[in-house]
């Protein structure tokens, strides 16, 4: 197989590999800093989808970008919401209680989500300027809209990177992951720090969504289908690392990639296989929070 | 003139025997007519959560359409019909612990439905464990095959029908055509596809060179290495079996790579038109097949399926499912009447030969092995249509084949059918 194939696969892994690090980023952020398995975070990827889609038809003239920061501003505030009223209360349960109820939140939000846009899949078109593609030697196409995936990952990874590592509250941040009680001992509104994380997440994960909607039916469902290799990645990468969420995503996204090119039928093992070598050998996660 | 009087006495025994009479009427006739005037139950399964939503949902309503005109007539045998629907989750074990609770807790007098053959083949067991009807909604021919039973019935067409006629089609439509390559969901209907593809190019002598066969997991997130692994085997024609929101996905993703301009047919055996109007304006012309397609045919019933589906729930009945519930329903208050009765193994018996006309056109469900056939599979061409807000087939492409044609030979089967 010639050189130029491979890396034309590794581009395109890479388009799904920076959506999984959206999705993936906003998860691990809650999980390590507020120590919630939030099962509905696919369920928040779900509404973006659903409410870009609201968005561009229900303004008049609104584009895709436009569309999606307002879709992303109404995740926001139902991520808020589900942290400050019902979350909040169960903090100090156990992990199973705290599943149970996040697994509620998706059925409700499902629920909902059936009865304000129905059953029907939706389709969220391509903008324009970005619905063609490059043609490569070897009469390949580059489609656009994948390298446009690739540049979002990209700088989101680089804002959160600086947000985290060269602001007091990505200090705070990375300080509560690793010692809650220190924080709060110190005078830190912790509370707060978490609504505003747990706002963080939601809205990444929203992003995540409105940039599917080009690449995927919008229904009721899609979060579910791809909560379980989020989570895959969080684990991998070490719960609360970002460095570990980008790093397994892009794993992800490129084992599943080139096990399709070469071994098209155990595709699918090769994350789970990632997940049980990482699990047997390093527990924690490849950067794990200390 | 003596005026006649009643005595309390006498007004005590006439209106005390009047009592009587009326009680009589009210607590003793009438309880052999409740008897059998108690609603039939008809226990259904599809999928209404999930992903598959948008297949289970129009599912059930098919067959509230036809439970509403059937009851609005009068019911079935002057009894009402009442149906009990149930969410499968498109999973066989949560299909088989609700097709227990249907029949043990509902206690319905039949089973049918499901949207995938995974769950109804699953279910396949308990229909002739606790002796219930079974008329599946999904496709497999496994149902009316090996795992045939007195009590399992597929009415609608079969995996293999729309498997062959789509190879045929292609065979007629687009004859220069010889490197093929398929694209399939990882599970048993989409081998089964892909297989009967095969055999139905081979059943017309076409030369064929298969250049690229590939399975995708069901609910699959990327099919970008799919597609690209499709192109570069430099396939000319791609048949696939991907159903809904795996069809519209991969669709979507392939369209920026220029697939559709570099692939010369691309051809899909299930639920196209539904893709057609999830896809909306973003459709892209390829040939399609798909149980039930609105606009084929003219007659009475369909423009009345048609007219209360619109009405009811304000949209198209694009998901064949939806008049395959339907017809289902119609089949069993046929069979039903026919019997005179409920009883199961009675019922079974009028379900065997019985010829009816529902939406999606003429059926016959063949006594041997309980498969139904349609009069015939259609496949049309999607193009852009200013009439709808969606693509349509054009009618100039239109391509039947008649259901008895294309039904699998009974010594194909491996149905052995035991007494019920």
């Amino acid at each position: 197989m010639e050189l130029s194939y491979l890396i034309y696969q590794l581009i395109i892994g890479l388009s799904y590999s920076m959506l999984l690090f959206l999705i993936s980023s906003g998860l691990t952020i809650i999980f390590g800093l507020l120590n919630i398995p939030n099962f509905a975070h696919g369920t928040l990827y779900m509404l973006g989808a659903y409410f870009t889609y609201f968005f561009l038809h229900s303004l008049p003239g609104a584009s895709f970008v436009v569309a999606i920061i307002l879709a992303v501003i109404a995740v926001g505030v139902i991520g808020a919401f589900l942290e400050y009223v019902p979350l909040r209360k169960i903090y100090e349960r156990s992990h199973a209680l705290q599943l149970l109820m996040t697994f509620s939140f998706i059925l409700m939000l499902d629920d909902a989500t059936k009865y304000f846009a129905g059953t029907d899949f939706l389709s969220i078109a391509t903008p324009k300027l970005m619905a063609g593609s490059f043609t490569l030697p070897g009469d390949r196409e580059m489609p656009v809209y994948s390298l446009f995936i690739i540049l979002c990952g990209l700088v989101v990874a680089y804002l959160l990177w600086l947000g985290l590592y060269k602001t007091r509250l990505g200090k705070l941040v990375q300080a509560g992951t690793a010692n809650k009680e220190m924080l709060s001992a110190l005078g830190i509104n912790v509370p707060r720090l978490f609504t505003l994380v747990f706002v963080l997440g939601a809205v990444l994960a929203g992003l995540a969504g409105g940039l599917a909607g080009p690449l995927k039916a919008v229904s009721v469902g899609m979060g579910e289908t791809i909560i379980i290799t989020i989570f895959a990645i969080v684990i991998v990468g070490g719960v609360g690392s970002l460095k570990g969420a980008f790093i397994a995503s892009i794993l992800v996204g490129e084992l599943n990639t080139f096990g399709v090119v070469f071994f098209p039928s155990f595709a699918m093992a090769f994350t789970y296989i990632l997940v049980i070598l990482v699990l047997l050998t390093k527990p924690e996660g490849l950067f794990r929070i200390k | 003139m003596a005026k006649k009087k009643i005595t309390r006495r006498a007004f005590v025994k006439v209106v005390g025997s009047g009592a009587l009479v009326a009680g009589a009427a009210t607590f003793g006739v009438p309880t052999l007519l409740r008897a059998s005037s108690k609603p039939i139950k008809f226990g259904q399964l599809n999928t209404t959560s999930g992903i598959m939503a948008s297949q289970g949902v129009p599912g059930m309503r098919g067959a509230q359409i036809a439970q509403e005109i059937i009851n609005q007539a009068g019911g079935i045998m002057g009894r009402k019909l009442e149906l009990v629907q149930e969410d499968d989750q498109v999973k066989p074990s949560v299909g088989v612990r609700k097709f227990r609770k249907l029949v043990l807790e509902d206690k319905v007098d039949f089973v049918f439905g499901t949207n995938s053959s995974g769950v109804g083949l699953a279910c396949v067991p308990l229909a002739n464990e606790f002796k219930k009807i079974f008329i599946s909604t999904s496709m497999s021919d496994k149902y009316t095959g090996s795992n045939c039973s007195p009590y399992v019935f597929r009415i609608g067409e079969s995996t293999s029908m729309a498997s062959k006629a789509s190879a045929y089609c292609m065979v007629a439509n687009e004859p220069g055509i010889k490197k093929w390559a398929g694209i399939n969901p990882d599970y048993v209907f989409g081998h089964e596809s892909w297989d009967f593809f095969k055999k139905g190019m081979k059943e017309k002598k076409h030369p064929v060179e298969i250049v690229k066969e590939s399975y995708s997991p069901f609910g699959s997130q990327d099919y970008k290495p799919y597609i690209t692994a499709l192109l570069e085997s430099k396939a000319e024609g791609v048949f696939t079996s991907l159903w809904t929101g795996d069809l519209i996905n991969f669709i979507k993703q392939a369209k920026p790579f220029g697939f559709f301009d570099k692939v010369k047919a691309f051809v899909n055996n299930t639920t196209s038109f539904a893709t057609a109007i999830g896809l909306g304006d973003q459709m892209v012309p390829f040939w399609g097949e798909a149980r039930y397609y609105p606009f084929y045919r003219d007659t009475e019933i369909n423009r009345k399926y048609i007219s209360m589906y619109r009405k009811k729930f304000d949209g198209y009945p694009g998901a064949d499912v939806g008049a395959e519930c339907f017809a289902t329903v119609m089949a069993l208050k046929l069979a039903i009447e026919k019997a005179g009765t409920t009883d199961t193994p009675k019922v079974i018996a009028a379900l065997e030969g019985l010829e009816f006309e529902v939406p999606e056109g003429k059926k016959w469900i063949r006594p041997e092995d309980h498969s139904g056939i349609d009069e015939v599979v259609l496949l049309g061409k999607f193009h852009r249509d200013s009439k709808y807000p969606f693509w349509v087939y054009d009618p100039k492409t239109y391509f039947t084949v008649p259901g008895k044609e294309i039904a699998m030979p009974l010594d194909q089967t491996g149905c052995k059918m035991a007494k019920p």
